[in-house]
């Protein structure tokens, strides 16, 4: 019988000798700086497609917002909107352009403003606030909201991202891929809500300049929300990772401001009135 | 936040317990293919040579699964992206493969035969990895057992 035999095979013949953890560095790294590129750009092209959009669209897609039954006392919500028509005057609002203030029953203290240039506005803030300066400075910053098309932005923003990231996702087919791009897109669209939220701030201050003569009340808000929000959750959220920034920054910041611009910081404060005056 | 950190731990953990396991699997293979291998001979080829009298035949078969760990997936996930070779896969296969040759020999030696003849490999993944699972891989190897009739 001739002679058979398996001879030893040299190793490293099947496998690659590469460090693993090379690998993933690179291409994970890789993958990051796309995505952070992709979405950057994501971002900014939202924001110039948004503002496109006329205005009038915006408020026929928000059609469903107006005249639902918020449960809020109607009396207290016309003098809010006449409040706001004419903070909205002092403004300059661009032609067309309309606010509606809708007043909301409940306890969470949380005012916000949505297409349309509907506002809403919780019964539990307006019940926290001392004097109208203070409420006119809470509809003053979600006037200029409106003012810069922000809830539009927000909206397109958040549906461009969500369809890109649907379609890395499903293309790579791995978990782990599509939590790492997620992670980055929260990162980028924080830094933008707040640059939105600074310059709210800003034009706020300058409104309520011009409507009363001085910027007392406008810091009232936040001093109050750090008095509720200390004694609930005892916790102060690291400013990183929350969408709005903390009330002692603001508080500085809008002092700083105002003080820049030479608004008085305090003056005669007018009273609330909401009870159908 | 927490999402990130059972990444992390889970990647770290799959890193270090998957690299051991391979290191021990390899140790494990050399030792006892160096056993095996002319022991029991491993023949492709479809007919056997030429029997001596009294010679029986048997199937034998050998499998293993191996399963990949959380650190391979995710890399092999972002290889998948961007094209090439799955290296970490690579070893992976080579291990079932060889496990596999090893434990049919194993069968083979265990029943007295000499030689395995028409040797055939066959590779399936069990659950393919579907949906957020990690995946395994299975490869089975068989073949024709020649048993010779007396053995020294």
């Amino acid at each position: 019988m001739p002679s058979w035999e398996n001879p030893r095979i040299p190793e490293g013949i099947n496998v690659t000798r590469e460090h693993p953890l090379r690998e993933l560095f690179i291409l994970g790294g890789a993958l990051l700086a796309i995505g952070l590129a992709a979405l950057l750009l994501l971002n900014t092209a939202a924001g110039w497609i948004a503002r496109a959009i006329p205005f009038s669209f915006e408020r026929e897609m928000a059609a469903g917002l107006a005249g639902d039954v918020t449960g809020g006392d109607p009396a207290r919500e016309a003098r809010l909107q006449a409040l706001a028509g004419q903070l909205a005057e002092r403004m300059e609002l661009p032609e067309g352009m309309t606010v509606t203030v809708h007043l909301l029953e409940g306890g969470t203290v949380n005012a916000f403003a949505t297409l349309g240039g509907h506002i809403f506005v919780h019964e539990a803030l307006v019940r926290l606030l001392p004097d109208e300066n203070s409420l006119a400075m809470v509809l003053a910053h979600e006037i200029a909201h409106v003012k810069a098309r922000d809830p539009l932005v927000a909206l397109g923003r958040g549906v461009v991202v969500g369809a890109a990231l649907a379609v890395i996702t499903g293309a790579s087919g791995s978990d782990a891929a599509g939590r790492l791009l997620a992670g980055t897109s929260l990162l980028t669209s924080l830094a933008y809500s707040r640059t939105q939220e600074e310059r709210a701030d800003r034009e706020a201050l300058a409104a309520l300049a011009r409507h009363y003569g001085h910027v007392g009340g406008a810091t009232e808000l936040f001093v109050r929300l750090g008095e509720v929000e200390g004694g609930e959750t005892g916790a102060a959220t690291p400013e990183f990772l929350s969408t709005h920034p903390a009330p002692d920054d603001r508080i500085a910041r809008l002092r700083a401001i105002a003080r820049e611009a030479g608004w008085p910081l305090d003056g005669p404060r007018r009273p609330l009135s909401l009870s159908g005056d | 936040m927490i999402d990130l950190i059972l990444f992390v731990s889970l990647m770290v953990a799959g890193y270090l317990f998957g690299r051991m396991a391979e290191r021990r699997h390899y140790r494990s293979i050399l030792r006892r293919e160096e056993r095996l291998r002319q022991r029991v001979l491993l023949m492709p080829v479809r007919t056997p040579p030429p029997l001596e009298a009294g010679s029986t035949t048997r199937l034998v078969t050998g499998s293993a699964v191996i399963s990949v760990d959380y650190f391979k997936r995710v890399v092999a996930g972002l290889r998948n992206l961007f094209g090439g070779r799955l290296t970490t896969y690579e070893s992976l296969l080579d291990r079932a493969r060889r496990e596999a040759l090893l434990r049919m020999q194993e069968q083979a030696d265990a029943a007295g035969a000499t030689m395995v003849v028409n040797l055939k490999l066959e590779t399936s993944s069990i659950s393919k990895g579907i949906g957020d699972s990690v995946g395994s891989v299975e490869v089975l190897a068989y073949g024709t057992a020649l048993v010779p009739p007396s053995r020294p």
